[in-house]
């Protein structure tokens, strides 16, 4: 049993890995919105990947592609 | 929501009704679409075009009507290219010298999809290279390219969605609050993830109370326990030793202080256990309960603070009453020519300047008209519900809408000392004057701290003169059985289930006092005009003493009026159905024209009939008595229709006065109307106390004098005027339209607008309260038997544990209840 004091002192250092990558999210930001992701996830454009639609999806981009890069 | 805008007559983009007469259809998503006005067709046109009319089906709300965008609108969005003003909110980044980054407030976002929309359009125009919106704050942050794309081209594409975005300032206060939610939420985490860490180093604590465990582990684990809950005792619960150490310098103790107690005295029992006794089962330790304790707190605050911020809009200022931008007037180099038309931002206003008020505009500042007549609708300011007319002489307000012509004012007091601005300091001063709620819960900690402590100390002094060795252990014991954590959250579970449960009522409680105030209530206020009206101008009755009837009368004064912009006209606009010819204006009588070949005037008595004004005061006592405006219809002889207008009582005010009464509650109506529609609306629903002609000042003093009788008032409104009085009462509500000033300011917001929610909401405060005094009860009757035991010594560690988490537990659940009303 003596591994256990191998193991739980890597424990700590985890949690405290952890801690720091999660201040680090918050600080930049991350956490600034909270409701967004779960909406904006419903509303990505899916479609062209199902192949008949892709193909007018690309037609309708291509006719007015002037103002998107 | 879609299916029902197809088979009636309502807007597809925004679901008003169609008006007659008015037709615009476009395919979308092969279906032909009904529209209620042009602005709603272009933005639809806009979207379609941008293949993005899969919003139509992802929006979980309508849209908001567009308001009117013409040229000068435009302009006014060039402004915002100026340098000079750009300094003031736009920054370079930090990445690129060719970036600019602003922050935007964008206005007229309804749901999700919305959101989509905006940042699918504006990420595709040529130079911006990101754009994104906040679903909570609804303010956006854009990237983009000064070069090749100035900043009113995006404004002016949000704008032809349908949304408003105005250029946002973030001062250091805001910047402040920024950084204080992200530090909550890195404390809640910190205490969130020390807390489970905790736990499972506590299993073998536990565990070893029955397998047995060497006494090498049990300090060991009881070490690592320590090393992991420090962060939470040291950096995660500061603010509640913060706010414990600020109620105790007002000499007053608040929940804070035990909370304090609670988290310190339990951990430094534990430290004391871990770092000075022989390792043992005889004691025990509670790191795991401090972390936990303190992630529930920290929890409960943060959703507290996110539902006041999520529908309110915390940046409420002044600036959003008024404009933003002016238009003056210049005197051309040539005085021969006209002045010409300037816009300029509105903190470039000066005493002294011209300005061009245009019609559905908002005067930017206080003046005098120097040219032109039109009518202003004061509403905001003093609840007047009809627009006021107003001639070359007269005072404009700042924030007061004009409703009919366009005007020049001299301006006399720049915005930053207008009338609104005296109002909003007049809020400052009787926010001071408000009278403290004195929580119950707060109440009852002062008297169990001073317990907790007496008691702690003389079980403490009697086992040191009894048995000198126990008395260390012993008050410990003492402190850790009497933790009050269940006393703690036996409040804020409850006001947290109790505001979900108002919440989808449609009842949206800012502070934390408004239950307990509910529940004390004597008097209840009300303010006339939008609040217990609709504030709006709705034609009540029609008589007719001519050869026409209702329908005919009402269809020649809708041809007539359909030519004119008063206000007054919209009423009509429903019975539209023939053309007027040859309509000419009077300002202040009326309006004539031909309908059918015959000539009509519409107007007042003396416009309509052609006699002189005195005989209307004896047709009127002729005529049944009325409450409202009179419009009359003749053919310059006689009169043929009488039409009264007034300004709608809303549907269940009735009902809700009714039932508030019946709770015991005294009714008033306060406003600044004239005597006799306020009269007339007191007199409707039954309200014996009413004060008519109220300033905002007057108003204020009525509630202050009635909170010195020792009344518990709660004023409910909606306007600017009525500011400074909802800030001084008890309890504040502002109905859900009002502006959000009013409404960050008021303790609780009235978001469906129905007065009977009210009665709904003082049920539920009444209801909280009993289970708060059931929680607060429960949580000290544990104590108080646990007390006595600590200080005999005959509690087991493990027990205290156990009872320590059992009592919170108790106290969640019973508070659950308040969530199924």
């Amino acid at each position: 049993m003596e591994i256990l004091y191998i193991l739980i002192p890597v424990s700590l250092i985890l949690v405290a890995v952890a801690i720091a990558i999660f201040g680090w999210a918050v600080k930049s930001g991350q956490y600034d919105d909270l409701e967004g992701p779960a909406h904006s996830i419903l509303f990505d454009d899916d479609d062209p990947l199902i192949p008949g639609q892709a193909k007018r999806k690309s037609d309708a981009d291509s006719k007015q592609s002037s103002s998107h890069d | 929501m879609e299916a029902h805008s197809q088979d009636t007559q309502c807007c597809y983009h925004c679901g008003e009704t169609v008006p007659p007469g008015f037709s615009a259809e476009l395919v979308i998503n092969k279906q032909s679409e009904k529209f209620c006005c042009l602005g709603c067709v272009a933005i639809a046109e806009t979207i379609i075009t941008g293949g993005l009319e899969n919003f139509y089906q992802h929006r979980t709300e309508l849209a908001a009507k567009p308001s009117e965008f013409g040229d000068s609108q435009i302009n006014e969005l060039k402004l915002y290219d100026d340098p000079e003003l750009q300094k003031e909110f736009v920054i370079t980044s930090p990445d690129s010298e060719d970036e600019s980054i602003a922050n935007l407030s964008v206005g007229g976002i309804t749901c999700a999809a919305c959101i989509w929309l905006l940042e699918q359009e504006v990420s595709r125009i040529e130079g911006v290279a990101s754009f994104s919106v906040n679903h909570t704050t609804h303010k956006a942050q854009l990237r983009w390219s000064q070069k090749t794309c100035p900043l009113s081209d995006v404004l002016l594409k949000i704008r032809k969605l349908g949304f408003q975005a105005l250029p946002y300032n973030e001062d250091q206060q805001k910047a402040q609050a920024k950084k204080e939610r992200r530090t909550s939420l890195f404390r809640i985490a910190v205490a969130g993830i020390a807390a489970m860490q905790n736990m499972m180093f506590s299993v073998p604590l536990y565990l070893g109370i029955y397998t047995g465990i060497t006494t090498d582990f049990l300090s060991f684990f009881r070490w690592v326990s320590l090393l992991m809950s420090l962060p939470v005792v040291l950096f995660a619960a500061t603010p509640f030793y913060r706010a414990a150490l600020r109620s105790l310098k007002a000499k007053q103790l608040t929940m804070d202080v035990p909370v304090t107690i609670a988290i310190l005295g339990a951990f430094l029992a534990s430290a004391y256990i871990t770092a000075f006794t022989e390792p043992s089962l005889e004691s025990d330790v509670y790191f795991d309960s401090v972390a936990m304790f303190t992630f529930f707190l920290l929890l409960g605050r943060f959703i507290e603070m996110q539902t006041r911020h999520q529908h309110l809009n915390t940046d409420a200022e002044m600036s959003q009453l008024l404009p933003a931008t002016a238009t003056l007037l210049v005197d051309a180099e040539d005085p021969e020519d006209d002045p010409i038309e300037q816009s300029i931002p509105a903190l470039k206003i000066r005493e002294g300047d011209r300005l061009v008020v245009k019609q559905g505009q908002v005067a930017p500042a206080d003046g005098v008209i120097v040219d032109g007549h039109s009518r202003f609708d004061e509403s905001a300011l003093t609840g007047e519900y009809l627009p006021i007319e107003k001639q070359v002489g007269d005072a404009v307000s700042a924030g007061t809408a004009n409703v009919e012509n366009t005007i020049i004012i001299a301006v006399t007091q720049p915005p930053k000392s207008s009338r609104v601005a005296a109002i909003i300091q007049l809020l400052d001063s009787a926010m001071a004057d408000k009278p403290a709620t004195i929580k119950l819960a707060d109440r009852i900690a002062s008297y169990f701290v001073a317990t907790v402590l007496i008691a702690a100390a003389l079980s403490g002094l009697y086992w040191y003169i009894a048995d000198p060795d126990m008395a260390f252990p012993i008050m410990l014991a003492v402190l850790v059985v009497t933790c009050p954590c269940a006393l703690s959250l036996a409040t804020p579970t409850a006001l947290t289930a109790a505001n979900t449960a108002l919440r989808k009522t449609g009842f949206l409680i800012t502070k934390s006092h408004v239950l307990e105030s509910l529940s004390n209530s004597t008097d209840i206020i009300f303010d006339k005009t939008g609040t217990l009206t609709e504030g709006r101008l709705e034609l009540s009755q029609t008589d007719t003493y001519g050869q026409y009837n209702e329908a005919q009368s009402l269809a020649i004064a809708a041809a007539l009026e359909a030519h004119s912009s008063h206000p007054i006209a919209a009423v009509f606009k429903p019975f539209f159905a023939i053309s007027a010819k040859q309509v000419a204006t009077k300002l202040g009588r009326g309006i004539y024209g031909q309908v059918n070949g015959r000539d009509y005037w519409l107007g007042n008595y003396e416009w309509a009939s052609g006699q002189s004004a005195n005989d209307e005061q004896e047709s009127v006592q002729h005529y049944t008595p009325h409450a409202g405006h009179g419009i009359y219809l003749g053919d310059g002889k006689q009169i043929l229709a009488r039409f009264l207008l007034s300004d709608k009582i809303r549907d269940d005010a009735q009902i809700a006065i009714r039932d508030l009464k019946r709770m015991g509650m005294t009714v008033h109506v306060l406003s600044g109307d004239h005597e006799f529609s306020v009269r007339h609306t007191a007199l409707e629903l039954g309200i014996e106390k009413f004060a008519a002609g109220q300033s905002p000042e007057q108003k204020l003093e009525y509630v202050q004098a009635l909170q010195r009788e020792g009344k518990e008032v709660t004023m409910v409104g909606d306007g600017i005027n009525d500011l400074p009085v909802l800030s001084g009462a008890r309890l504040s509500i502002a109905m859900g339209r009002a502006s959000d000033l009013t409404k960050l300011n008021s303790d609780a917001v009235l978001l469906n607008e129905q007065l009977s929610t009210l009665a709904c909401a003082f049920h539920t405060a009444n209801k909280g309260r009993t289970i708060i005094k059931e929680n607060i009860s429960w949580a000290l009757a544990y104590n108080i038997i646990m007390l006595p035991l600590a200080a005999m010594g005959w509690v087991p560690p493990y027990f205290a544990a156990l009872g320590m988490s059992l009592s919170s537990l108790i106290v969640v659940f019973n508070s659950l209840r308040l969530k199924t009303l």
